[in-house]
């Protein structure tokens, strides 16, 4: 004897996944032009990664090229011109993440609370405009601020001072970095900060003022624990990216007086690759050392979020 | 009906994308009447398309000259377009993703070099003909230097190269120091026919950027300006040099029949020291350091805001400055606010350093997938480039409508005469540049030429008889630049290393740190040095190193 079930009338059979995914093709083509982008800019790439292991010979190509073991990643090691880049990479990025990360953050909680409407929009505006200018024209600008015949030095000089060579300063170099940085990307990064503060319930603040709560009190109970979650997962995610401190930036800003303080390893790299006689091996070996440590940072990031009780994003 | 455009729009979208990977495509010039006189050959039955890198793709192909020559060899160039000073870089880029145009410009110095000869020996290139028979005028443009011998791998020629044009100086280099005699003059600090001791000069550099004297205001006067590249060796590095073979840039050097690096040597120090001594003292332009591959050194001399500036100074650049500057300060009179001066090194104020060019600037090599037809179609076009019609063609144009030929053989131009009466160049888009930067670099020496004024002729004239009679020429060592030896190859010269330190020390340290830095530096890179000298003081990689300069040349070309 068999069971016979009988399917109820109405109810919906169960669909395939091919036709469902066809069924919402639309929305596939939608993400078709992010897929693409990461396919032929991340995953593709990734083929590469062999030439770290590899004497690359142009006429072989990556494949055929053939294998030198460590070879790469020794001659990296034992130069310290890359320990150098290393440790300024490391020192601009913990900058940018203790003056730089928190400033959004401040901004948003501050455009939040002014009620003028309009004068709301221009203040954002006007922060959030250099982020469209690129690190070419910002180093213009930065050149005939700090150069020796740039204002600030003018000013300086009409004032009774003694000029002084800013962008040769071995001290102030980084500083000048990080400045221009949290001038340049603070209004957009707080963007991010604002959409978040605008999903917390407006009832919470009303019941709050029945309660007596002031600003102050509002923006501390209130606004920053709703945004906090997304603070946590901005700081991990900058974190997991703290070998990349902004090639565009150091490329255009820094000059040879101050490679000590202000080579990275992106400019290590362009330097090793394109400006001496271009070794791709070693070039690709610090990527692949990068990516890890990137790697590395991130996962790190991550547990140590957790521990304090956020919930992180892996 | 709004999804379907909607996917449409996203997927043309994603194909414009990909589309915008490929290769660059210059569109063809734009339909110009040729000279009548000059009608082309119209010899070739099949069309030809070669691409090329070059700077200033922009103004290319948009004149009779380019359409004449593309008419002519019944072909076209695909110009991809670069930067001067990305030209390595491209270079390598190009090779090492397979990308390499059909004919690839390089700047074939000794930075490059090696690894060019790395990249014939991977069959990046196709090599020439070993007959140049059929391109005479090429073959005699070959003959008279050693430069096509250096581009010989196994007896193969793999690149053509274009002819320096310095031969009536022996390619001495005109790399020197102009400065504002008018100034000088004024505060009666002009040495005689400019012939300056090195205190001499600075000390007059000084005392002009103290004086206001071109109405820049307090402290808007600067000493002296330099291309970056020059910078710091040009203010008493060269000049301190070993009266040894020299080198394009500083790296090593046969003293006494041995190799050394040097920044090793007591000279280079002492020359590190008066560079340093001079940015201190404020007579360099502090913004040198910061200021890469961009004119605004040149801007400042041209628009009378700095007492001095060294140059490769050729007899269109002293046309230019001269012009510029009484362009932008019309009260002063051209022909002597701006002279050529003769600066003696800080050891000795006998000695007075000169350079030596390589015989050749730039080279082209074709791709491995070239076609015989291309190959030999470029040639036809070097081999008329050489020739006297494709010669005058270059400097001046066409026949009968840019110039007259005297059965004496001089010329004399029908180009247009602006207001001061100088000539106006008919075709000052990129073509005439392209073409002599393939077979001949023109421009610098171009003694008969009458588009430059006498006056500036016999300036240079002047600089350069004075330099063969009292200078001490440093010869280029063809052997250390075009000799293979394995870590040399490896490492390269530590050029970029060596000038990037000394740009640090001359912008950042006091004259006393000087050497305690440098012998801590030198100490560092040790390690990667001393390999590359012990290559070099090799006789199994080096069997020759120094001797007479003919014997060299002899060698050199025989290896």
């Amino acid at each position: 004897m068999t069971a016979h079930v009988e399917r109820r009338p109405g109810a919906a059979r169960r669909k395939s996944v091919f036709r469902r995914a066809w069924e919402s093709r639309y929305m596939y083509l939608l993400i078709l032009p992010g897929i693409l982008f990461f396919l032929i800019f991340r995953y593709i790439p990734i083929y590469g990664i062999q030439l770290a292991f590899k004497t690359f010979r142009a006429s072989l190509g990556i494949t055929l090229s053939p294998w030198c073991g460590l070879e790469n990643f020794e001659y990296l090691f034992l130069n310290s011109d890359f320990w150098v880049a290393v440790r300024n990479t490391l020192l601009i990025s913990l900058y940018q993440v203790v003056f730089c990360f928190p400033f959004p953050v401040v901004l948003a909680l501050f455009l939040n609370e002014i009620r003028l409407a309009r004068y709301k929009k221009f203040v954002q505006t006007v922060y959030t405009f250099p982020h469209f200018l690129s690190w070419v024209l910002i180093s213009g600008i930065v050149m005939n601020l700090l150069s020796s015949s740039g204002a600030v030095n003018s000013l300086i000089a009409a004032l009774g001072g003694q000029k002084h060579q800013f962008l040769t300063d071995k001290a102030l170099f980084r500083s000048i970095l990080v400045f221009f940085l949290a001038w340049k990307e603070s209004g957009w990064n707080c963007i991010l900060y604002l959409a978040s503060i605008t999903a917390i319930d407006p009832s919470l603040y009303e019941a709050a003022t029945i309660d007596g709560a002031n600003r102050w009190h509002r923006m501390r109970y209130i606004t920053w624990p709703g945004i906090s979650m997304i603070v946590v997962v901005t700081l991990i995610l900058r974190i997991g990216s703290m070998m990349d401190v902004g090639f565009d930036q150091v490329i255009n800003l820094y000059n040879a007086s101050v490679y000590d303080v202000g080579d990275i390893i992106d400019t290590y790299i362009y330097r090793i690759t394109f400006q001496r006689a271009g070794n791709f091996g070693v070039s690709t070996a610090v990527g692949l050392f990068k990516g890890v440590t990137n790697c590395i940072l991130l996962l790190s990031a991550n547990g140590i979020c957790k521990l304090l009780g956020e919930e992180g994003i892996v | 009906m709004r999804k379907r455009l909607t996917a449409l729009v996203l997927l043309t979208a994603v194909l414009l994308f990909l589309l915008g990977c490929t290769a660059p495509h210059v569109s063809p010039p734009a339909e110009e009447p040729l000279p009548g006189t000059n009608k082309p050959t119209g010899t070739y039955s099949t069309h030809v398309v070669i691409s090329t890198n070059i700077t200033d793709a922009d103004k290319m192909g948009s004149d009779a000259l380019y359409e004449y020559i593309c008419e002519k060899f019944n072909m076209d160039w695909n110009f991809i377009p670069m930067q001067f000073g990305e030209r390595h870089d491209k270079a390598r880029l190009w090779v090492a993703s397979g990308d390499v145009p059909d004919l690839l410009w390089m700047d074939l110095n000794e930075n490059l070099y090696t690894e060019w000869l790395q990249w014939v020996q991977d069959g990046t290139f196709k090599p020439f003909p070993d007959d140049l028979s059929p391109w005479p005028n090429l073959q005699a443009s070959f003959d008279s230097m050693i430069g096509d011998d250096l581009m010989r791998v196994d007896g193969k020629l793999y690149a053509t190269v274009a002819k320096q044009d310095l031969t009536e100086y022996g390619y001495g280099v005109p790399m020197m120091f102009v400065y504002r005699a008018d100034w000088a003059e004024a505060l009666g600090m002009r040495a005689e026919d400019d012939v300056y001791t090195w205190e001499e000069f600075w000390g007059m550099v000084e005392a002009c950027t103290r004086q206001n004297l071109g109405g820049n205001g307090e402290g808007r006067t600067f000493g002296a300006v330099a291309p970056q590249w020059y910078f710091p060796d040009c203010f008493g590095i060269w000049q301190t040099q070993d009266k040894v073979y020299g080198t394009e840039e500083t790296s090593f050097a046969a003293i006494d029949g041995q190799y050394v690096w040097v920044p090793a040597t007591e000279n280079y120090l002492t020359g590190l020291k008066a560079a340093t001594e001079l940015y201190r003292r404020g007579v360099i332009w502090p913004d040198l350091v910061l200021d890469t591959n961009s004119s605004l050194y040149a801007d400042l001399f041209k628009s009378g805001q700095c007492v001095a500036i060294c140059e490769n100074m050729g007899i269109a650049r002293i046309k230019d400055y001269r012009d510029a500057l009484v362009e932008a300060l019309p009260e002063l009179d051209r022909e002597t606010c701006v002279q050529i001066a003769k600066i003696s090194s800080p050891l000795d104020e006998n000695d007075f350093w000169q350079k030596e060019s390589p015989c050749y600037w730039s080279g082209h090599s074709m791709a491995a997938g070239v076609t015989n037809e291309q190959m030999e179609r470029y040639l036809d076009f070097c081999d008329y480039l050489c020739s006297n019609e494709g010669t005058l063609l270059r400097k001046y144009g066409f026949k009968d409508t840019d110039y007259t030929l005297h059965e004496d053989g001089s010329i004399s131009l029908l180009w247009p005469v602006n207001e001061n009466g100088d000539y106006v160049d008919p075709y000052p888009s990129g073509c005439r540049g392209f073409m002599n930067r393939i077979m001949l670099d023109g421009g610098v020496s171009d003694l008969n030429n009458p588009k430059y004024r006498q006056t500036d002729i016999d300036e240079y004239a002047w600089s350069q008889d004075w330099d063969n009679e009292h200078a001490t020429r440093r010869h280029l060592d063809y052997n250390l630049f075009y000799t293979s030896v394995p870590n040399k190859d490896k490492y390269g010269l530590f050029t970029e290393e060596l000038k990037a330190k000394a740009v640090e020390i001359v912008s950042t340290c006091a004259v006393e740190e000087i050497d305690a830095v440098w012998a801590e530096w030198l100490q560092e890179m040790k390690p990667k040095v001393q390999p590359v000298l012990d290559d070099l003081n090799n006789p199994n990689y080096m069997p020759y190193i120094s001797g007479p300069y003919d014997e060299m040349i002899e060698y050199m070309s025989n290896r």
